[in-house]
């Protein structure tokens, strides 16, 4: 073997190993970043619970939706906060009726709150979706579904208890969010 | 204009040529990488590449960190807490960052030693010893700045002392302070700012000064270590080998540092608990409570330690101490390239950086010596368990037979080193648990590290407890006074756990610490 061609296998081991030691020093500060970077896939969404939203009496018995804000302990991350706002719901009940009709006021489009417009229907104020005041789609509509319905429970004393979940937005099915 | 070349090899090549053509990419690399070393590569030249990757492995891990770092006296801890005790890998993302800035500071050390040494400062390089000087102020900076960060007791205090001493630089040093902490007060302003220079100010106006120093290296080719006895040799391959080399090694200690204890835990067969390796972060900033382990990291405990020659003298001692005669060594590091031409310059220079280490290391030393004692009461004690220790090789029927069958001695000869009970109590005094540290290294007594912010046998109580503990105890002088977070993450509103646990409701525990189970 000639002198040129071992000085050039030599060359080139030597850059290869050059090339892997550089390469792994490096990784242990990537590899610790990425791996620390994808925590939040491994969190998650609060399991549903009912929350206690309001008392009856405070829903008029005339069918057109109230907005009453979902007031929860929750934990963000490193703090926690009591008795915070996590979301908004609509209630209605109809004439002399103790059942009460839950919708989440998030449009089940993208997101946005949706708005409700002069007690005649709700519309969001991002892409316009429109809905009734059951919720019910009005086409054509970007929205992909129907406003989500919440359950909703009365107790004994009139108070009223929303089982409070976030749904995935954009599809057709109603899937919380997990 | 150059005519494209025709497409010819195999579909990488033509893809290389294809670029090449376009960017002129090879040349570009010949011209970075194909650096002449004169006398062939060495490993005396690797220190300023490994500072390189050890900033790049800082700027990789920090924007990590910062992606779930929130800089408020609100939050700052406790998202701190969060990536350390509650995300996956979050330990090692932050102990990597923690002890390469400790790395950073070494090398910085032995390139420095290195250049001067070699007389690498002289001309024509006067300029680019003045950058590297400038590029070392700056390291130091964010050592400074990101040692707060964390918000816990040890940065807090640490980082009060260290402004209140730029408050008494002459004339503009009230405002100075002022505008460094953000107002009068500690607080949210101070953070946002630290963060702010941390992350922001000092590694972009490092970035400038290291592509200045790069250029001048450049510009003017390694300085070569005289004689040259062998053939020249080049940048890359031959010199980058051994920089990377060097680079793994010092990623290697670094993950050594944070993974050991861990590994001679799980070899002991005990249980590794991951969300306690690495970095440790002390109790929560709270200015209510006495710490007396304010330290700044163990790179500036020298001047730290230096302050306190000049005891007694009052504000014109801090003056001297922390600003005026550190700024005259500076001065003279300055001065060096300078100095260096004249008859027995290079001599000189030489001895100061020498004696400037060799000051350093002493006075490093003796802070932590003093520190050690300080944690046990009585020095002549210590001494004398330690010499019977020694003696006797610590068998503890020749101790016996060696104080004259007086078992009281024996013991405390025996237990030589440390020996601590460290008694948990609730708010109300009640004992929750108790524990027993023994260890026979004593300089691990140091009060920012304490020895039983560690203790296996007190983890199984600290986890019971509802909150995250926070430093308490009887507060005496030497009271390290802290203690390694507890487990529950859970924090309510605005601060964790501060009201309620100084109104004594019994959520907070506190940690009582007593000096010698057997009673020194």
């Amino acid at each position: 073997m000639n002198h040129d061609a071992t000085d050039s296998r030599r060359g080139f081991l030597t850059k290869l190993a050059a090339v892997a030691c550089g390469g792994l020093a490096t990784l242990a500060p990537v590899a610790a970043g990425v791996w620390a970077f994808l925590d939040p896939l491994r969190r998650k969404a609060a399991a549903a619970a009912f929350l206690p939203v309001t008392e009856l009496s405070a829903i008029p018995d005339d069918g057109v939706p109230r907005q009453f804000a979902v007031i929860a302990d929750r934990v963000d991350a490193w703090t926690g906060f009591a008795r915070e706002p996590i979301g908004a719901v609509y209630l209605r009940r109809a004439k002399g009726s103790r059942q009460v009709e839950a919708l989440t006021a998030t449009c089940p489009h993208a997101g946005c709150f949706v708005e409700l417009e002069a007690t005649r229907c709700f519309r969001c104020p991002c892409h316009n979706s429109t809905f009734t005041l059951d919720g019910g789609i009005v086409q054509p509509s970007p929205s992909p579904r129907p406003m989500d319905s919440l359950e909703c429970r009365v107790g004994e004393n009139g108070e009223v208890a929303v089982k409070w979940q976030n749904f995935r937005t954009g599809i057709a099915a109603k899937e919380a969010s997990a | 204009m150059s005519t494209l070349r025709e497409n010819r090899g195999g579909p990488l090549k033509q893809l290389a040529d294809f670029l090449d053509d376009r960017t002129g990419w090879r040349g570009l690399m010949h011209e970075a990488l194909y650096e002449r070393v004169p006398g062939g590569a060495r490993w005396r030249y690797v220190w300023g590449s490994t500072l390189v990757f050890a900033f790049m492995t800082q700027v990789i891990t920090g924007l990590f960190l910062w992606a779930s770092y929130s800089a408020s006296a609100q939050t700052a801890w406790e998202s701190v807490w969060y990536i350390q005790h509650e995300m996956t890998g979050g330990w090692l993302l932050r102990g990597i960052h923690h002890f390469m800035a400790q790395a950073m500071v070494v090398l910085l050390a032995l390139h420095l030693l290195q250049v001067v040494i070699d007389g690498a400062y002289k001309a024509p390089r006067e300029v680019n010893f003045w950058l590297g000087l400038v590029l070392m102020m700056l390291v130091l900076g964010m050592a400074l700045t990101g040692y707060l960060l964390p918000w816990d007791q040890k940065g807090y205090w640490a980082t009060r002392v260290a402004t209140n001493l730029a408050g008494i630089v002459p004339v503009i040093g009230p405002a100075l302070q002022k505008l460094v902490v953000g107002g009068p007060d500690y607080g949210h302003h101070t953070l946002t700012r630290f963060f702010a220079l941390h992350a922001g100010f000092l590694p972009a106006t490092l970035v400038a000064f290291l592509v200045l120093h790069l250029a001048l290296f450049r510009k003017h080719g390694l300085h070569a270590r005289q004689p040259i006895t062998r053939p020249d040799g080049m940048f890359w391959p031959d010199q980058l080998l051994k920089d990377t080399v060097a680079m793994l090694a010092v990623m290697a200690v670094v993950l050594g540092v944070i993974l050991v204890p861990a590994v001679r835990t799980m070899l002991a067969g005990g249980q590794v608990d991951w969300s306690h390796a690495g970095a440790e972060l002390g109790a929560p900033a709270d200015p209510s409570q006495p710490y007396a382990a304010a330290r700044p990291e163990w790179y500036f405990l020298f001047l730290f330690q230096f302050l306190k020659v000049f005891e007694g003298w009052g504000a014109t001692g801090e003056f001297l101490g922390a600003i005026l005669v550190p700024g005259l060594i500076m001065g003279v590091m300055f001065l060096m390239p300078i100095l260096g031409n004249w008859k027995l310059g290079h001599r000189f220079n030489v001895a100061f950086t020498l004696g400037i280490l060799a000051g350093v290391a002493v006075l490093t030393g003796l802070a932590l010596d003093e520190d050690y004692y300080a944690l046990w009461a009585d020095k002549q004690q210590v001494a004398e368990a330690a010499k019977l220790f020694d003696e006797t090789g610590g068998d503890e029927a020749k101790l016996l037979a060696a104080v004259g069958g007086d078992q009281a001695k024996a013991t405390y000869g025996a237990i030589t080193d440390v020996a601590v009970e460290v008694v948990l109590r609730d708010a109300n005094g009640r004992e929750v648990a108790k524990a027993n540290h023994t260890t026979k290294r004593r300089h691990r007594a140091r009060p920012s590290r304490p020895v039983f912010a560690r203790s296996a046998a007190l983890r199984p109580a600290l986890r019971q407890l509802p909150c995250p503990c926070r430093s308490g105890g009887p507060g005496g002088g030497d009271d390290p006074g802290q203690v390694v977070g507890g487990e529950s993450p859970r924090l309510r509103h605005g601060r964790l756990d501060a009201g309620p646990a100084r109104s004594g409701s019994g959520r907070r525990a506190s940690l009582l610490r007593q000096y010698g189970a057997q009673g020194w």
